[in-house]
């Protein structure tokens, strides 16, 4: 972060290089994002603030993935309550927006007076578009000086955004896949704690697997209770505790011993 | 690759992307030859060149889609842990599903690899259980001896008896939610090299896919939805049934009846899953003492 500025190409390959650095280590996108907008505020020739806006095709609804700084995060939420300004303009449109300078822009309605109230004085909205993806992003980049973003530090913001653009791609297909496996790691957790209920009912009630499911399935529909909601509270009554809602969650460590806390014998029997 | 490697090339190494990963590269892997080489496979310890990559990759991507041509979805974990066997120097494959408790085995190459699965699963204890922990494989190379016998003496023990002297346990999901193991069984010892670990690790990418998109309903729901994994888990019900059953009949907690029924099966030298039938049809009864 606190490297010379280089310039030209050699600057921009090295941005691609660290950009790919973060997609690698980060484990999570909110992650990769946090650690983007920090690259982002210290890679360029003038020192920024800088955010990402993401918002899902199709939704109204932009929300601020990741910022730099407090400041800028709730800037952000302020421009987004007052619904105008170049990184809102920047989303619907998909192109750049520039404000050189508060004071002097008439664009963006109640905007350039928030930005100058929040000490903000020049900005720099880009887009951020993951290729093949239903979601759509702004790099919104923040200066306290006006005419901060000459022409060549709007060029190396481009180029940054690009690189950007790529990798967020990457980091959303991969957190898509998290979330599909999260889903099934749901389904078993599901069925587990409904074969547990299952087997009480089997006890208390004398009676087969299929008949257990009849009467749960009719007392959930009675209560108007989610059938896993109604077998958690019965495993919960006759266990002495709610059942786990998850086993837990795999840790990178030395691979023999070392490691092994957090996981008591009893998750696996 | 010694025994103790098993991270080397694994944590970080995306299963789903393993054509792409780079497991360990250490040289000595080079020296060490698979120990019945045939033909054209890509058993066969190299150089790691990325055209060797990409060539193995090409091949094990036919071998699967070979394998689950014309298969329903619900075939599909079944068809995958014989390409297993068939891509690697291995004889049985199998999957199993992780939860709160016990693996439960959900397809197999054959009754072997099954049987294997559920020694795992009685013992609560081998190979797969240090995979789902870790979120990376786990390679146990030689089951008659050196330190994988003192990591997992049982069932090392148990698994030789059953005719095979290598195990490996490959997690299932991503680095962040394990969601089941495909685990590997070899009738000699041996390493895993890297290029039949990127393999390998393909075929588990490939099985976690196939896991998702099987059939699945709201909670199994009440509505005619067909229920998740119907037809294919009723082991997993049988367990978890079984387990319930335990709890109502001792007044103890999942975790405890779980114990009971594993050292009931192991005092008698059966597994887990075939007391659980037991109990599930009401032929066996747990008493408080």
């Amino acid at each position: 972060m606190t490297d010379e500025h280089p310039v030209g190409p050699a600057r921009g390959e090295r941005v691609l290089a660290r950009i790919q650095t973060l997609l690698v280590e980060a484990d999570r996108l909110e992650d990769f994002l946090q650690e983007l907008v920090t690259l982002a505020a210290h890679s360029l020739p003038i020192e920024v603030y800088c955010s990402v806006t993401l918002a899902a095709d199709g939704r109204d609804h932009p929300y601020t993935a990741a910022a730099s700084h407090e400041i800028v995060d709730r800037f952000d939420q302020q421009q987004y309550a007052v619904g105008e300004g170049p990184c809102l303009q920047t989303l619907r449109t998909g192109r750049p927006n520039h404000v050189a300078d508060v004071d002097q822009e008439r664009r963006f309605g109640a905007f350039p007076d928030l930005a100058r109230d929040n000490g903000l004085r020049s900005m720099l909205a880009l887009p951020l578009i993951p290729p093949r993806q239903q979601v759509s992003g702004v790099m919104n980049l923040y200066s306290t000086e006006p005419g901060g973003f000459t022409r060549q530090v709007r060029e190396e913001a481009a180029v940054f955004a690009g690189h950007a653009s790529g990798a967020l791609g990457v980091a959303l297909k991969i957190a898509g896949h998290l979330q599909f496996s999260l889903d099934l790691q749901n389904a078993i957790a599901s069925r587990t704690v409904i074969d547990q209920a299952l087997g009480i009912l089997m006890v208390q009630e004398r009676c087969s697997a299929e008949r257990a499911f009849e009467i749960l399935t009719r007392a959930s529909q009675q209560r108007n209770v989610k059938l896993r909601d109604l077998a958690h509270d019965l495993v919960e009554s006759v266990g002495g505790r709610p059942p786990r809602a998850h086993p837990p969650t795999p840790r990178r460590g030395p691979p023999f011993g070392g490691r092994d806390d957090g996981f008591p014998p009893s998750d696996e029997g | 690759m010694g025994p103790r490697d098993d991270r080397s090339g694994a944590p970080g190494d995306d299963p789903r992307t393993s054509a792409g990963g780079a497991p360990g590269t250490s040289g000595g892997d080079d020296t060490r030859r698979s120990r019945t080489p045939r033909g054209d496979d890509p058993r066969l310890s190299g150089r790691n060149s990325e055209h060797e990559r990409e060539r193995d990759r090409v091949r094990a991507t036919d071998v699967i889609a070979e394998g689950v041509r014309g298969a329903e979805p619900g075939e599909i974990p079944q068809r995958l842990c014989v390409v297993a066997v068939k891509l690697l120097p291995v004889v049985g494959a199998s999957v199993s599903l992780r939860s709160n408790g016990m693996p439960v085995r959900l397809s197999a190459s054959s009754e072997e690899a099954s049987r294997l699965a559920e020694v795992q699963a009685t013992l609560g204890d081998g190979p797969c259980f240090h995979a789902a922990r870790m979120g990376a494989p786990v390679l146990a190379s030689d089951l008659t001896d050196g330190p994988d016998v003192l990591r997992w003496p049982v069932f090392a023990q148990q698994a030789t008896a059953a005719g095979v002297q290598a195990v490996y346990s490959l997690p299932l999901g991503n680095d962040a939610v394990c969601v089941g193991t495909l685990d590997l069984y070899r009738d000699t010892p041996g390493a895993l090299h890297d290029r039949e670990l990127r393999t390998a690790q393909l075929v588990a990418g490939v099985m976690t896919v196939a896991l998702m998109a099987l059939p699945r309903g709201e909670d199994n729901g009440p509505d005619g939805d067909e229920p998740w994994l119907s037809g294919l888990a009723t082991d997993y019900d049988e367990v978890y049934q079984a387990i319930g059953m335990i709890m109502a009949q001792l007044r103890v907690g999942a975790d405890e009846a779980l114990a009971r029924l594993r050292a009931h099966a192991f005092a008698h030298n059966r597994t887990a899953l075939e007391v659980a039938r037991e109990v599930v049809s009401h032929r066996k009864k747990f008493d408080r003492d």
